[in-house]
C-alpha cells in the first residue's frame, strides 16, 4: 500500500503520546516502509551548539552521538537547507567530498533530511542502506512528505510546549493579582469598618472616662471601668490603624528621595536602638534616588518595617538600612540580626491581623505592603531563620529630568498640580 | 467669665462627651449636628472657639472651616477626625490645630487650653 507511510504518519501526529514515543515510532514507520537499514533522528541540544542522537530505528552501528552544527555533512545540510543524498564505493568510508562523518561508516547510500521549517531548524534525520538504494520519484516524494510530517510533529510538539509554559506563567501572576488584591479588599474591608466602628468607639471610651471620674477612689468599680477603658484603647489602636488602610489615603504623590525618606524614617527610632544596644549601618546609594511618593505614607511603611526589625532582635543586635539602584528600580533593604521568621508564618505576615507580638495588631505589614503597592512599588521578604529577616522594598525611579521640567513649570504658575 | 465653645459633630454620643468633659474644664458649650446649624449658631451666639467633625454627611468640616473663616478671621477652629493623614489637605490648613479622635480627651483639653489662653 503505497500510501500507508503517509496515512500512518498522520495518525501518529494527532495521537496523545509523548513527543520521543511518537519520533520513536516514526523512525520505525520510515524504516519499515522503505527498507533502510537505520533511522537516526538528532535534535538540537539544549544548548543549541548541535544535535544529538534522540532515537533510531535499525542497527545501532555508526549512530554518532552528537553532530556539530558546522561542520560535517550536517553542516553542509544545515547551510544549504536541503536534502543531501550521497553514494560512497567505499563502505567503510567516513568521508564524503571531504566531510569526514563517522556515521557513514558501514553505509553506501545515506540521505540526510534538514528538518526544518521557514522559521527554525529543529534537526537531522539520517537515512542509511548498506547497499545503494534507488527510489522511483512517487516513492521520492513519498518520502518527503513523510519528513514534512515529522517535522510538522516536533513543530505541533514546540507549539504545546510554548502554550504550556505561557500558561503556566500566566497562572503564576493570576494567582500572585489573586492574593494581593484580596490582600487589598480585605485591607479596604478592615478600614471601611473601622470608620463606621471609630466614632462609637470614642465615645463609648470618653463616657467610661468619665464614669471612672465619677465614682469614689475606693468604689469597687474601678477595677471594672479601668479594664473597659484598657481594651477600649487596644480596640481603638487597631482601629486607627485600619483606616490608615483606605485607598484615598494616598493622594499627595511628589518627587522625593528615598535616602532622606528611609534616613527620616529611622531617625524616629534612635532613642530606641539606643537603649536595645542595636547598631545601626546605613549603606545608602550615593547620591539622590528619585521617587514618586507620598513621603508621610512611605515614612509609616518603613516605619513599620524598622519597628519589626528592631523588635525581632531584642537586646544587642544589628540593624542595617541600604538602598541601592537596581536598573529603574530605587531598592531600600532593611535588614535585622534577629531570630527571623518562623516558615510556617511567612506566608501569613502580610495578611490583615495576623500577628506574633502580644500586643500586634497584625496591622504594621499589611499597612505597609498596601502602601508599597499603592506606589507601585514591589516588597519582597529574605528570611535566615536564626540570622534574620530582609525586607526588600522596590519603588519605581521617577524620571529625574520630567520631575524637574514639572516643577518648573508649576512655579510658572497657571497649571493646578492635578493636571499632571 | 465662661469661655464658650461649639461642638460639630453628627454622632450624637460625641457630643455629650464632648459637651460633658469641656463643661468639667469649665468652658460653656453649645452643639451643632451639622454645619449648617453651626453657622446659625455662629450667627447668633458668641462663640469663643469651635471643635470642628470633619466626616459629616452633607456640608463636611472643611466646607464649614472655610466659611467660618471667611465670616469670622480670628475666631479659632480645632478639626477633630478619624483620619490621621487629613493633616496634607489644603483645606484644613486654615485650621488653628488638628486633633485625632480618641477616648482619651488629654490631648483635646490641652489643645481647647492653649489656644483659649491665647484670645484672653
Amino acid at each position: 500500500m503505497p500510501y500507508d507511510i503517509v496515512r500512518n504518519m498522520a495518525v501518529l501526529g494527532t495521537s496523545g503520546t509523548r513527543l520521543d514515543v511518537k519520533l520513536r515510532e516514526a523512525v520505525g514507520l520510515l524504516k519499515e516502509a522503505f527498507a533502510f537499514d537505520q533511522c537516526a533522528l538528532y535534535l538540537r541540544t539544549e544548548e543549541g551548539r548541535g544535535f544529538a542522537l534522540e532515537v533510531y530505528s535499525g542497527e545501532k552501528t555508526g549512530c554518532t552521538r552528537v553532530y556539530d552544527e558546522d561542520s560535517g555533512v550536517v553542516g553542509f545540510v544545515r547551510k544549504n537547507g536541503r536534502v543531501v543524498e550521497l553514494y560512497k564505493r567505499d563502505q567503510e568510508a567516513t568521508a564524503w567530498k571531504g566531510r569526514v562523518d563517522p556515521g557513514l561508516r558501514g553505509y553506501r547510500h545515506v540521505r540526510v533530511f534538514p528538518l526544518m521549517d521557514h522559521n527554525r531548524f529543529y534537526g537531522v534525520l539520517y537515512l542509511k542502506s548498506r547497499s545503494k538504494m534507488t527510489l522511483k520519484p512517487n516513492r521520492m516524494d513519498l518520502l518527503r512528505i513523510a519528513v514534512i510530517q515529522i517535522v510538522s510533529i516536533l513543530k505541533f510538539d514546540e507549539i504545546v510546549q510554548d502554550y504550556k509554559k505561557a500558561n503556566d506563567e500566566l497562572e503564576g501572576v493570576r494567582d500572585k493579582l489573586l492574593s494581593a488584591e484580596k490582600l487589598m479588599a480585605l485591607g479596604d474591608m478592615a478600614a471601611s469598618l473601622a470608620h463606621e466602628v471609630k466614632n462609637p468607639l470614642v465615645s463609648v471610651g470618653g463616657f467610661a472616662q468619665l464614669v471612672k471620674r465619677h465614682l469614689k477612689k475606693d468604689s469597687p468599680a474601678v477595677p471594672y471601668v479601668d479594664q473597659m477603658i484598657k481594651e477600649i484603647k487596644r480596640l481603638e489602636k487597631i482601629v486607627t490603624g485600619s483606616i490608615s488602610y483606605l485607598r484615598e489615603d494616598l493622594e499627595s504623590r511628589e518627587p522625593g528621595d528615598l535616602n532622606e525618606i528611609l534616613d527620616a524614617a529611622v531617625a524616629l527610632f534612635t532613642d530606641e536602638c539606643r537603649d536595645h544596644g542595636i547598631s545601626v549601618v546605613k549603606d545608602f546609594h550615593k547620591g539622590a534616588l528619585s521617587v514618586l511618593a507620598d513621603s508621610e505614607q512611605l515614612k509609616i511603611a518603613f516605619d513599620n518595617l524598622i519597628a519589626n526589625a528592631i523588635q525581632s532582635m531584642g537586646k544587642g543586635g544589628v540593624l542595617t538600612l541600604s538602598t541601592l539602584k537596581q536598573q529603574d528600580w530605587a531598592v531600600a533593604e532593611i535588614s535585622d540580626s534577629g531570630i527571623g521568621i518562623d516558615p510556617r508564618n511567612l506566608g501569613s505576615i502580610f495578611s490583615p491581623f495576623f500577628t506574633t507580638k502580644k500586643n500586634g495588631t497584625g496591622l504594621g505589614l499589611p499597612i505597609t505592603n498596601s502602601i508599597i503597592m499603592r506606589h507601585k512599588g514591589i516588597i519582597r521578604v529574605a528570611n535566615n531563620i536564626g540570622a534574620g529577616a530582609t525586607f526588600k522594598v522596590k519603588l519605581p525611579c521617577s524620571d529625574r529630568e520630567k520631575g524637574a521640567a514639572r516643577t518648573r513649570r508649576m512655579q510658572g504658575g497657571g497649571t493646578l498640580p492635578g493636571a499632571y | 467669665m465662661k469661655k464658650r465653645i461649639l461642638v460639630v459633630d453628627d454622632e450624637e454620643g460625641l457630643r455629650l462627651l464632648y459637651k460633658e468633659e469641656l463643661e468639667d474644664e469649665g468652658a460653656e458649650v453649645e452643639l451643632a449636628a451639622s454645619g449648617p446649624e453651626a453657622l446659625e449658631k455662629l450667627e447668633k451666639d458668641s462663640i469663643d472657639l469651635v471643635l470642628l467633625d470633619i466626616k459629616m454627611p452633607g456640608m463636611d468640616g472643611v466646607e464649614v472651616l472655610r466659611r467660618v473663616k471667611e465670616r469670622w478671621k480670628d475666631l479659632p477652629v480645632i478639626l477633630c477626625t478619624a483620619y490621621p493623614h487629613y493633616k496634607h489637605d489644603f483645606g484644613t490648613w486654615a485650621s488653628d490645630a488638628y486633633v485625632v479622635k480618641s477616648s482619651d480627651l488629654t490631648e483635646l483639653k490641652q489643645t481647647v487650653k492653649e489656644i483659649l489662653s491665647k484670645t484672653e
